[in-house]
């Protein structure tokens, strides 16, 4: 089991150097690829620095297209649901906190983009990730519309995330894997995203009876995933041939499955084992793809939430879990955040 | 930019491994040895950057990036599954114990 003291310095340590490097992820010194900047608000939001960081998310909101979503790039305004669905979900969490009218008319715009972008079967599509993938992400951001989101919001989206869900669960193999022939042939990453982004969600919401009534299945389907996650672990703790972003991917989802379910003795040496492998292989200041290659901003950014969500797994109440997901409502925080020194941040057109 | 040959490897250091990272400062090369024949293509993969020398070997020869799955002919250099990206590929030489890239 990890010191907690020696988590809590490498997460300030880590958050310095993210802070270091802010010019090549913000929006705001420039034109950037939309995935590292939602990667990146994700850990502010986590670490609880989110108000310090206002201009960071009123970029993000400049950036939106007429449509209500967000091109890959910045530059580049062609809409790409998989992006998109990450960045809305960032505002929409934000928003908890900033209660900015500009950003709740921007996740208003992007709610009529997904409602509008579904497909008949419930899935959405982006021709840059499997099918799957892309529909875990309205999904998540839905899940957080209906865990915190304002009523009149949940009601326009609730046949609109039920038909995701389905596509989402009716797709499930037996052996309680999730897998995409063309894209992802093992499932590691496919698995450890559909539980913790789209179905363990249903399982939390207060209301999840009205909102989900078929509970018992669904919690079927996160137990069958759990099981399966822990399966793919490899001897050494990591994931898919020491695969940095699966292993933190799969890490994150059974830290979550493993309080909902309340399977915390089943995956607590699973977890260890592969936070253990985590940070054997980190570089001097970030993480990189692989063991022994270069350091990488976005797994960085992964690295990161990976500690954060490891400090909520350890408290006694289960719901600090979930709300690092935003599952439920309540501000994720982290005591002990050493904000460090930046320059003061101001908008750029971007 | 003109072309030339480089010695990139040893036959032997594939006598265990079936792909090799080079990184030449302003270029990063994977290689790959499958089924007695070497491929070179560019290491980073254009979805996101991802090391293609760390991903699947399929039949075809094709290799499946590890990040997220983009799929590409090794020799080449298509993708299977996403039609508009591509990658570069280089032809390969063996000469004597080295394997020789035109770059
Ligand atoms: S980085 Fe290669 S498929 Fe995403």
């Amino acid at each position: 089991m990890q010191n907690i003291n020696k988590i809590k310095n490498l997460i300030n340590s880590e958050y310095a150097y993210l802070m270091a490097e802010h010019d090549n992820w913000s929006l705001v010194s420039g034109s950037k690829n939309m995935e590292i900047v939602a990667h990146a608000l994700r850990v502010i939001l986590h670490a609880g620095d989110v108000k310090h960081h206002e201009a960071e998310w009123l970029a993000v909101v400049d950036c939106q297209n007429e449509e209500g979503a967000w091109g890959g790039e910045s530059d580049n305004p062609k809409s790409a649901p998989w992006a998109s669905a990450f960045l809305a979900l960032m505002l929409i969490r934000a928003n908890a906190i900033l209660k900015n009218k500009k950003i709740t008319a921007s996740i208003e715009k992007s709610i009529d983009f997904f409602i509008k972008d579904q497909k008949a079967d419930g899935r959405w599509i982006d021709p840059a990730w499997a099918d799957l993938d892309t529909t875990s992400h309205p999904v998540s951001f839905f899940n957080v519309v209906l865990a915190i989101g304002e009523p009149k919001w949940k009601k326009k989206v609730l046949k609109s995330w039920r038909a995701g869900l389905k596509f989402i669960t009716d797709n499930q193999n037996p052996d309680g894997s999730w897998v995409d022939k063309d894209f992802h042939p093992t499932g590691v990453e496919t698995t450890a995203h559909l539980v913790q982004d789209s179905v363990i969600a249903s399982l939390c919401f207060p209301d999840r009876k009205e909102v989900a009534p078929n509970q018992d299945e669904l919690k079927k389907v996160c137990a069958k995933g759990m099981e399966k996650l822990i399966s793919f672990q490899a001897e050494n703790g990591s994931y898919d041939n020491d695969n940095m972003d699966h292993t933190m991917d799969s890490m994150r989802s059974l830290v979550i499955i493993s309080r909902v379910l309340r399977e915390e003795k089943k995956c607590t040496p699973v977890i260890e084992k592969a936070l253990d492998w985590i940070l054997e292989y980190k570089c001097a200041q970030g993480w990189p793809d692989f063991p022994g290659m270069k350091v990488n901003l976005e797994r960085t950014c992964d690295g990161l939430d990976v500690l954060l969500k490891y400090m909520v797994w350890r408290e006694k109440d289960w719901k600090q879990a979930v709300r690092r997901w935003g599952y439920v409502t309540g501000i994720p925080s982290f005591k002990g955040l050493r904000r460090p020194k930046t320059k003061q941040l101001s908008r750029a057109k971007v | 930019m003109t072309r030339s040959w480089h010695s990139l490897a040893k036959v032997s250091d594939f006598n265990s491994a079936k792909s090799k990272y080079v990184d030449l400062g302003n270029k990063e090369i994977a290689l790959f040895f499958v089924e007695g024949k070497f491929h070179a293509t560019d290491n980073f993969c254009p979805h996101r950057g991802g090391p293609l020398f760390r991903g699947n070997i399929e039949p075809g020869p094709n290799i499946r990036c590890p990040l997220h799955g983009w799929n590409f002919d090794m020799k080449s250099g298509q993708s299977l599954n996403m039609p508009q990206a591509t990658i570069t590929t280089y032809p390969v030489e063996i000469r004597g114990e080295e394997v020789f890239v035109h770059i």
